[in-house]
């Protein structure tokens, strides 16, 4: 498993360019790791067009293959289709589950709905080149898409397993967080008994990270902070691929290395300023990259 | 140092009611471990008359003597006063980490804060319950449940501890709140150098002192509540030892619980059910009491 960032251009104004980037990004989950399965009817990126305005034109599903992929299974459905803002406007809609009949149907613990992760600021035929960057490793799956800085309009998508007080993945739940502006969230825990926690539309409803007196600057010493992402079993517990940071102190792209749970660092990379993490919008998401 | 729990009621219709109420609380701070300083001007609580609306009648400076009385002072400034209504008490504290032997306090202070203003007369002779907790590190003072209007009044000091739970000299929180639906405002000060007292914030979205993931109504797991964690900085963000927030309906007022929230050695706590103290409102704090 691996990272991968890259810069291309994302246009939707053909079944050409459609393909273009569907593909692009399908290569980029296989060469980051992420498993495609044998389900049935996937989508073929040589004959697939367009849809109307809006609808998915077709889908993948991938699993996470990292170490509990026997014991706590993981599937990604990736719709790939055409957003609201006409048949120019590209679209991804990602639904998590813990089981597929092989024929693409996510089931067990699954998201409550297949979510929307980007929409690309509408009609999107122009060649300026996007920043994505992509991190597939154990416990974690994300995706942060065609970046437009200052703007908006990208897509994030972050899976996160609930860990031990090692740092070490475990099979008792997990985290996903998306968003297409405004950040969702939901808990899932996968042991017995399994729940799907209900779905959270937004920062301050979630309260999945806590960003103390609200400063402007976390800056101790020379370093930033980074804050801890919380998520339930419905025990509160702690993620280790996740957290918060103050917008201004960890640029998109810019690395830094962080303990977050456990004694071994890891290193973690500044996603789009577009999506807040906590009430007051003074943190957004970084990811693991490594 | 002491708790202190008393069932009285707390009347502002004439001298001699004002009397009763002030001296009884200042019996109270007392008796639970407090210490009086000598500073001069102080009320005199068999000679004072009410004063008008909206004014401190007197005031008395106490000090927690606890073991880093001497490394990190902490004094109170306790303003005894009418509230908006000429019947209505009022409550008004002030901390800093010293005195001029005057009644002024000074070095690392916070403004002067209300945290029980009776804007309904006070006229009854309804028993209200206060909780008074004086320890290693804190100050805790729930005072007159259930009072005219939103009369209960609410005042916490926490020392900040380390990773054992001890309390150090680094820094404390301060907070305070009226009324069953008034919102918990709070101070974060650093005493070590280079000292600061940080903003001080009055509504939950800035504040950010709790964190409740995901969950609005329960957070029951394995058959126990949670206590969830309270934060300072100082800069650095650090857990408190002395208060958490708990869901009202499974920690009502008064009653108790034993939690480890810092460090291994499980203390014990009390519901106060007043102030919501997370950003989305739905758990009020708990304080030690031992």
């Amino acid at each position: 498993m691996a990272t991968q960032s890259w810069s291309t251009r994302m246009r939707h104004d053909s079944d050409v360019f459609f393909r273009e980037w569907g593909s692009e990004l399908s290569a980029k989950l296989a060469a980051a790791g992420l498993v495609q399965t044998a389900d049935t009817g996937q989508i073929n990126w040589i004959t697939v067009v367009r849809g109307a305005s809006p609808s998915d034109s077709g889908y993948e599903i991938y699993k996470l293959n990292d170490a509990l992929v026997t014991s706590a299974p993981v599937f990604f459905r990736i719709d790939y289709g055409t957003g609201t803002s006409g048949t120019s406007s590209p679209r991804i809609r990602i639904t998590v589950g813990t089981s597929t009949d092989g024929a693409g149907v996510l089931g067990g613990t699954a998201l409550s709905a297949a979510n929307l992760i980007g929409n690309y600021n509408g009609s999107m035929a122009s060649d300026t080149a996007r920043v994505s960057y992509l991190c597939v490793t154990e416990g974690f799956f994300g995706l942060n898409h065609k970046v437009n800085p200052g703007t908006g309009g990208e897509g994030c998508f972050l899976f996160s397993r609930t860990v031990n007080s090692s740092g070490v993945p475990t099979v008792t739940g997990s985290l996903v967080i998306w968003g297409t502006g405004s950040t969702q969230f939901q808990s899932f825990r996968y042991a017995a008994t399994a729940a799907a926690y209900t779905l959270r539309i937004s920062p301050s409803t979630a309260e999945v990270c806590l960003f103390p007196n609200t400063p402007t600057s976390s800056i101790v010493g020379a370093n930033n902070q980074a804050y801890l992402v919380w998520t339930i079993t419905p025990q509160v517990a702690p993620l280790l691929s996740v957290c918060g940071v103050v917008i201004s102190e960890v640029g998109l792209g810019s690395t830094f290395s962080a303990t977050l749970v456990g004694t071994t660092p890891h290193t973690y990379i500044g996603l789009d300023t577009e999506y807040s993490i906590e009430g007051s919008n003074g943190l957004r998401p970084v990811m693991l990259w490594e | 140092m002491a708790t202190q729990s008393w069932s009285t009621r707390v009347r502002h219709d004439s001298d001699v009611f004002f009397r009763e109420w002030g001296s009884e609380l200042s019996a109270k701070l007392t008796a639970a471990g407090l210490v009086q300083t000598a500073d001069t001007g102080q009320i005199n609580w068999v000679t004072v008359v009410r004063t008008g609306v909206n004014t401190d009648t007197g005031y008395e400076i106490y000090k927690l003597n606890d073991a880093l009385v001497t490394s990190a002072p902490a004094f109170f400034r306790i303003n005894y006063g009418t509230g908006s209504n000429s019947t209505g008490p009022r409550i008004r504290i002030q901390h800093g980490t010293s005195t001029d032997g005057a009644g002024v306090l000074g070095g690392t202070t916070s403004g002067t804060n209300a945290i029980g203003s009776f804007f309904a007369s006070a006229n009854t002779d309804t028993a209200r319950q206060s909780f008074l907790c004086v320890t290693e590190g804190f100050f805790g003072l729930y005072y007159k449940l259930g009072s005219v209007s939103i009369a209960e009044g609410l005042f916490l000091y926490s020392r900040t501890v380390d990773s054992t739970g001890t309390p150090t000299v680094t820094g404390a929180m301060v907070n305070w709140s009226q009324g069953v639906s008034a919102a918990m405002s709070g101070q974060s000060f650093r005493y070590a150098a280079t000292a600061v007292a940080y903003t001080r914030r009055t509504v939950a979205s800035t504040l950010q002192m709790c964190l409740v993931p995901m969950v609005k109504t329960s957070s029951i797991a394995n058959g126990f509540n949670q206590a969830y964690l309270c934060w300072t900085i100082t800069p650095q963000v650090e857990p408190l030892n002395a208060i958490c927030g708990v869901f009202d309906g499974e920690v009502p007022v008064g009653n108790t619980f034993t939690a480890t929230l810092v460090g291994t050695t499980p203390h014990t706590y009390i519901g106060l059910g007043i102030a919501n103290i997370d950003v989305d409102s739905v758990v009020k704090p708990a304080m030690l009491w031992e």
